[in-house]
């Protein structure tokens, strides 16, 4: 395909608009879902009562700043209620809610998410740019290799590829080996994962199907998603040899919306500043960062999402500002490095978030096992390995095999994570007297 | 763009007006509508910068 001056873009108007337009752009849009969510959602309209601030009071990009941020856990707090499930977040009658999902839960108890058909066109638009721009055409036979369930995952993209013309192909309940003999049989050419599931492919393509994935399949393009892989550059390359396909990083969230991506030219992660606004805070003096180079915490607003507005969502994700232009063309300023870290201690596994919280829950509430346990994450090849251990209360041994099963059972709904379950005798595993070091992360050499 | 997209919403929203509730019609001039809105998003939001 020729790439001409206008079909290097999905929307060349925006995504070449000049960054003071870009301004003022996103102050037009955010004083209106502002001002949508003070008028429609008590869940604003009271935190927005309570710090003293009206829609009006914002009439400068500045005075954004003044508008109260909020969090994963204010959301959580307000879910449940009425209007059931979502609560008085919800902007719109609960009738034009078509499209539930979830966050991934490893945090904690999983956001509740609801969008309405004008929402979830705006989540595959978002998705179409993305993919627009890291080269997916209407001759693409897109493979979706990822469970199709409550959680957001690839959801979104699947239709943005779709908007986009491409052949699409959902690989949901295979296994793995299932999946790859599939993206062979149909000879597909692009698919997305997480970093660890990329090459995780790829090692079980080759040790267990004899497939060598750069040689006997035909994909050519890869968009990751859920950890940091794609923007370190040796995974970067180390998926891309297994593959013999270009690797494209992107970045979003269930509360969000799928925010930032790669470019073909790989020069860091793009900030949609037509659909998302993306501030930078300072993580210890709250001071805003504008210049290139400097880490901060990212505080993003979605300018569209109307059933529930996400305006200044603490991401709680690290990152800078690039320093160069991208050689793309497009204005939307550039995070150098992708996203650097988070700033509270929840560990990324397989690509989700897992709070080691989560899973004391699910252990403490089975009667027959008793209070001590530990986690190990470790790599096996290239994919992420999970073992809990537990002891079964004296007694209780001959109820290990439904135990087990049970576990397995509440884990995955309750982190979306699969677990190696191991049982030990009774006092074996450690026991601290101050704090407790049950959750170890061996996949970097060493302890979390 | 933005005058004829401004002019395809009216009517697609006149189509519904129109439609004596019946569903069939009203479900997907809620689609129209739905896309009718990234069209404004791409297009009409930016009328009066550049």
């Amino acid at each position: 395909m020729v790439t001409t001056g206008t079909d290097k873009y999905w929307n060349p108007i925006l995504e070449t608009l000049p960054q003071e337009k870009l301004r003022a752009l996103q102050l037009k849009k955010f004083q209106r879902i502002l001002k949508w969510s003070y008028e429609n959602s008590p869940f604003y309209r009271r935190l927005y009562h309570d710090a003293g601030l009206e829609p009006g009071d914002i009439k400068t990009f500045d005075d954004i700043r003044k508008v109260p941020k909020i969090e994963k856990s204010m959301l959580r707090e307000v879910q449940g209620k009425t209007p059931y499930p979502y609560g008085d977040i919800l902007s719109v009658p609960i009738e034009q809610v078509v499209e539930y999902h979830q966050t991934s839960g490893t945090t904690g108890q999983p956001v509740y998410q609801a969008d309405t058909w004008q929402d979830w066109e705006w989540w595959s638009e978002a998705w179409a740019y993305i993919l627009y721009a890291q080269g997916y055409r209407d001759s693409d036979r897109v493979f979706f290799p990822f469970g199709y369930n409550v959680f957001i995952a690839f959801w979104a993209a699947h239709y943005g590829a779709e908007k986009l013309g491409c052949e699409v192909i959902p690989g949901g309940v295979l296994n793995t080996e299932a999946r790859i003999l599939k993206m062979q049989e149909v000879r597909a050419t692009a698919f997305m994962a997480t970093p660890t599931y990329v090459l995780g492919m790829g090692d079980i393509a080759r040790g267990r199907l004899g497939i060598d994935p750069a040689r006997d399949l035909q994909i050519k393009t890869i968009t990751v998603a859920g950890e940091p892989g794609g923007s370190i550059p040796a995974t970067r390359k180390r998926m891309e040899e297994t593959w013999g396909a270009r690797v494209y990083g992107h970045v979003g969230a269930t509360e969000i919306g799928a925010w930032g991506y790669e470019c073909t030219y790989q020069s860091g992660l793009h900030i949609n500043e037509a659909l998302f606004l993306v501030e930078i805070e300072d993580d210890q003096t709250g001071e805003f960062i504008t210049e290139p180079g400097r880490p901060g915490r990212l505080i993003i607003t979605a300018l569209d999402r109307t059933a529930q507005p996400c305006i200044r969502f603490d991401s709680k994700d690290l990152a800078q500002l690039g320093v160069a232009e991208c050689e793309c063309g497009r204005t939307f300023r550039l995070l150098q490095g992708g996203i650097i870290n988070r700033t509270d201690d929840i560990t990324k596994v397989k690509g989700v978030l897992l709070a080691p919280t989560s899973i004391e829950e699910v252990v403490r509430g089975v009667p027959e096992l008793g209070d001590e346990y530990e986690v190990t994450v470790a790599k096996q090849g290239d994919l992420d390995d999970i073992t809990l251990k537990v002891e079964l209360i004296p007694g209780q041994e001959n109820t290990a095999g439904t135990i087990k099963s049970n576990l397995v059972d509440q884990l995955r709904v309750k982190t979306n994570l699969g677990y190696n379950i191991e049982f030990h005798e009774y006092g074996t595993l450690p026991r601290y007297d101050v704090k407790a070091k049950r959750f170890k992360d061996l996949r970097r050499g060493g302890e979390k | 763009m933005a005058q004829t997209i401004e002019a395809i919403k009216k009517q697609v929203t006149e189509l519904k007006e129109m439609s004596g509730e019946v569903q069939a019609i009203d479900r997907n001039v809620e689609r129209m509508l739905a896309s009718i809105r990234v069209l404004e998003i791409n297009v009409s939001d930016l009328a009066d910068i550049i």
